[in-house]
């Protein structure tokens, strides 16, 4: 055996051509290409669709402000397939939504793309309630829809009449993908062909067999990857499933020669490379060889990698800090967590300093809010920090003060060390704690994450756990794997949410703050909504009202006040308590490829960076 | 008839503990703690989405139901449609399962043949020096992490030494942009190595101690002493008379190996990031993708329950101690 491996190792392998492909070290493989599918929202799915077909609108590469957008909802939006920002006027009790479109708009055919494919794309949602993939977030269909009609006013100008004037409008339905009607006509008609009977509208059976059909189609075989028709800059050429994915650059991509500006600096669009190569490596261990040895360009590493490529001067390191949102979710139904001062309580002894330096080694920065400090516009800066700079002593004592003001009580109190004001240490635990009604305080159960999914977290967890019992508050880590956790959170049958303190979900969150409104207005409580993400079962007339007028507010300026006030009420009554976004950190190769752009919220490339493989040069042509 | 009777017998055995398994299957995979499509659906659909999705999965459907169309499904052959990749389950299998085959079967192979020939060498020389070495190093290499091991020989001999691929089947540069058969073939021999040795290195020992046990039991048999007695050579009653009746337990083991390679490894697989089925059932167990998990779960049942089978009759023919009855 040995003979043979040696002789196969010694075999000439045959040599690579020289090329200029990114060659990408990719975690997990990707689910599927076919927008419509609902299964296919992982990242990986949608970094490939992105560069396949585009919106109207995206936001600005830098997160900077627009100056063409100064009438918007969001002046981070930025024209892309439009020409123009979006034009309002009042008709009767509706809106009018004026779009021009580019004309120098090409699909890969050849054929030009129209305010045809737009009426297309927009009435898949409205008449047949086909959601494109990353529209499902932007209710624009059933009663719920702002968007009464669509219609076309000439090849390059769309007409949306709209029930109501709303900022997801812009930052939701006009950021959707765009579908080449001449591909995708035929295949919906033919679907209703075979689906609707009788010359009546389609009925809601009759749309959901439809919708089935469409999801099920295997874009690479019943479409094969060169029948797929987009008009972004890169096209799928081949894909071995568990291995790879090659994206072949759209060499006559329309937007070809146009200039983005990046941080005061100027950057022509291209594509400049061959293509990308996107390979499967699924340990991480591995991936990181795999760029050491120079056989991917590009790579995700851990905090504990930087020192061995900090060595290697052909690669570089850049980090960028997520719009992710992790947070304690306190469930308000239960006690004691229903007592305010209960959940300052545990939000002061929660150290995410300590967590974020000792545990995390800085990969999870601190928040206080419910937008992280990295959607600097939307962000409130000015909210409570609960504790900062405290010592694990000053936090316990702190704890011990709140909870006793509010009238909780001890069968033994906790002691403290104090010496001239300054709180030193605790000198004796408590025990028994009583809650303000009287009734001895049940057990708190901290749902978090299991040791073997994420240990760090399972540490964060014990620790937590240990000072809430320090201060006399029964406490259990209890590990949920997280199919579990979520099936607790937020049950799909209508019931109420079965936990105490969650400590294990968190979000990817929109650069649009709309999802707060989502994610703690009362109707979204599951027991209201089945599968509604407000765990908490807050429910606050107060914040209610500020989030609906906020979801209904296009002046930024005027919004921005109310997503500000709607942090601080977040903030103020804790239904959940922020505790930390995401680092992370990529590698890269300098000495192949140069304008490596590293967008803030996203880093280099992934789906939410569109920009990044358009504009990035091979350093050998030169 | 008695000859024909048993291996029908055996197959209707075999059919009706297909079906107690797959049930068991079905109702595992329902009282799962997890909705199936709480990654799919997103609280902010609309309800008639959240609907046509839950329709579109089956799920919408009471489970006496579903259990129906999971049966009928499965005497047709039909094993539904992967929820992760909305693809039929049989492509997404058929993708994996020769994958799996060429890394697992081979290492079966490689495991049973370098255990047999060890298994009888020690059993041979039992108490020398050589029998306390080779049962070391393979109780060694047996209780070693695979995964920290494969991480070992990748590091050495694939990032260090340059002599292997890192990890994959194939080099994807090479075959998406342009390589000939006999390249290919070259190139997928050259990422298989490094796995299979791994793999081989952690499971020839189970082999070969099977392999030494069953001969020392064989050598104290009369025939061997007679074969001994007559003054045949050492080579002659060690292979002819005292190995060949002492592998049938390895034979047994062996076959019931290669009905598991199909099942891949998970370890194995996502270390040298081979795109085989062990990998692919462990994402779909823990992704709740029911039609996958069950599917891959099916085959792996199918093909135990075929290799116990052929076991058994075989060793009806072969040995004539077996009865039919």
């Amino acid at each position: 055996m040995l003979g043979l491996a040696l002789l196969i190792a010694g075999t000439n392998i045959p040599e690579k051509t020289q090329n200029n492909y990114l060659r990408i070290a990719a975690g997990q493989e990707i689910n599927g290409l076919n927008p419509f599918n609902p299964a296919f929202n992982d990242v990986y799915s949608q970094f490939v669709m992105s560069n396949i077909w585009e919106k109207l609108y995206r936001y600005t590469p830098d997160f900077l402000d627009n100056p063409a957008a100064k009438g918007s909802s969001d002046r981070r939006i930025f024209l892309w397939i439009a020409e123009e920002m979006p034009s309002y006027k009042k008709v009767g009790d509706n809106y009018e939504a004026i779009i021009k479109l580019r004309d120098n708009v090409y699909w890969w055919d050849g054929e030009r793309l129209t305010a045809d494919d737009v009426v297309f794309t927009s009435n898949l949602m409205l008449k047949f309630g086909i959601p494109p993939q990353n529209w499902v977030n932007w209710s624009i269909t059933g009663d719920e829809s702002y968007v009464e009609s669509v219609q076309k006013l000439d090849d390059f100008t769309v007409k949306y009449t709209l029930k109501e004037l709303v900022p997801i409008f812009e930052t939701g339905a006009l950021m959707g993908y765009i579908f080449p009607k001449h591909q995708w006509e035929p295949i919906i008609e033919k679907s209703i062909e075979k689906h609707h009977k009788g010359t009546d509208k389609i009925s809601k059976d009759e749309r959901i067999l439809i919708a089935s059909e469409i999801w099920s189609l295997n874009l690479g075989k019943d479409i094969k990857l060169d029948e797929i028709i987009g008009s972004g800059p890169f096209k799928p050429a081949d894909w071995r499933k568990g291995e790879y994915m090659r994206l072949d650059a759209n060499k006559d991509y329309w937007a070809k020669g146009r200039i983005l500006e990046i941080d005061g600096r100027e950057y022509e669009i291209g594509p400049y490379i061959d293509g990308i190569l996107r390979k499967v490596y699924r340990s991480p261990d591995i991936s990181k060889l795999a760029m050491r040895r120079g056989e991917v360009d590009i790579t995700g590493i851990l905090p504990s990698d930087i020192s061995e490529f900090e060595k290697i001067e052909t690669i570089k390191i850049e980090d960028y800090t997520a719009n992710s949102l992790f947070y304690l979710g306190f469930n308000l139904r239960r006690k004691p967590m229903s007592y305010l001062s209960f959940r300052q309580a545990v939000s002061y002894l929660y150290d995410k300093e300590l967590f974020n330096e000792r545990i995390y080694h800085g990969r999870l920065p601190p928040i206080n809010s419910v937008v992280p400090f990295v959607n600097d516009y939307w962000h409130n800066p000015n909210l409570s920090k609960y504790g900062e700079g405290m010592s694990t002593a000053e936090r316990e004592y702190k704890v011990y003060i709140i909870l006793k003001e509010d009238g909780f009580k001890w069968s033994k109190e906790p002691r403290f060390n104090i010496v001239d004001g300054e709180v030193i240490e605790l000198r004796e635990k408590g025990e028994g704690l009583m809650m303000p009604d009287g009734e001895v305080c049940p057990i708190v159960r901290l749902m978090g994450a299991p040791p073997e999914e994420i240990p760090d977290s399972a540490q964060a967890n014990i620790m937590l756990q240990g000072w809430m019992i320090d201060i006399g508050i029964p406490a259990k880590y209890t590990p949920t794997e997280f199919a579990t956790a979520v099936d607790k959170l937020s049950p799909i049958d209508g019931s109420e949410p079965d936990f105490d303190i969650n400590t294990s979900v968190g979000w990817l969150t929109d650069p649009d703050p709309g999802y707060i409104k989502d994610l703690w207005h009362s109707t979204q409580m599951p027991e209201v909504t089945a599968g509604g993400n407000n765990y908490s079962g807050y429910n606050n007339p107060e914040f209610d009202e500020l989030a609906e007028q906020s979801a209904r507010e296009m002046n930024p300026e005027e919004r921005r006040e109310m997503i500000f006030k709607l942090q601080e009420i977040i903030s103020r009554d804790l239904p959940v308590y922020p505790t930390n976004t995401v680092t992370r950190i990529q590698v890269y190769r300098a000495d192949k490829f140069k304008d490596w752009f590293n967008r803030k919220m996203y880093g280099i490339g992934g789906c939410n960076n569109p920009y990044a493989y358009m504009i990035i040069k091979p350093i050998e042509r030169e | 008839m008695g000859r024909l009777r048993y291996p029908l017998r055996r197959i209707i055995e075999g059919l009706i503990t297909l079906f107690i398994v797959m049930t068991i299957i079905f109702l595992l995979f329902r009282v799962m703690p997890g909705d199936p499509l709480s990654i799919v659906i997103d609280p902010k659909m609309t309800p008639e989405v959240k609907e046509m999705i839950r329709h579109s999965y089956g799920l919408d459907q009471p489970m006496f139901v579903q259990y129906g169309i999971y049966l009928k499904n499965l005497f047709t052959l039909n094993l539904g449609e992967s929820f992760r990749y909305s693809q039929p389950v049989s492509e997404v299998l058929a993708a994996r399962i020769p994958n799996t085959l060429l890394l697992f079967t081979s290492a079966s192979v490689l495991s049973a043949v370098l255990g047999i020939i060890l298994g009888r060498i020690i059993a041979w020389r039992r108490n020398s020096k050589l029998e306390y070495g080779l049962t070391l190093a393979g109780l060694f290499f047996y209780e070693m992490p695979i995964f920290w091991f494969g991480l070992i020989l990748i590091y050495l001999f694939a990032f260090r030494l340059n002599l292997f691929p890192i990890s994959g089947m194939i080099d994807f540069e090479l075959w998406t942009l342009g390589a000939t058969t006999g390249e290919k073939i070259i190139d997928i021999l050259h990422h298989l190595i490094l796995p299979l040795i791994t793999l081989t290195t952690a499971s020839f020992c189970g082999m070969m101690l099977l392999m030494r046990t069953s001969m020392v039991e064989t050598m104290k048999e009369d025939y061997v002493e007679a074969a001994k007695a007559r003054g045949l050579p050492d080579k002659v009653v060690r292979d002819s008379y005292a190995a060949r009746n002492a592998e049938l337990p390895v034979i047994t083991a062996f076959i019931l190996s290669l009905s598991a390679s199909i099942g891949g490894g998970v370890l194995t697989e996502k270390i040298f990031s081979w795109p085989g089925i062990g990998y692919e059932l462990y994402q779909a167990t823990i992704g709740r993708d029911y039609p996958l998990a069950q599917g891959c779960f099916f085959i792996l049942t199918l093909m135990t329950i075929l290799a116990v089978i052929v076991i058994d009759i075989t060793y009806a023919y072969l040995d004539p101690r077996v009865s039919y009855d």
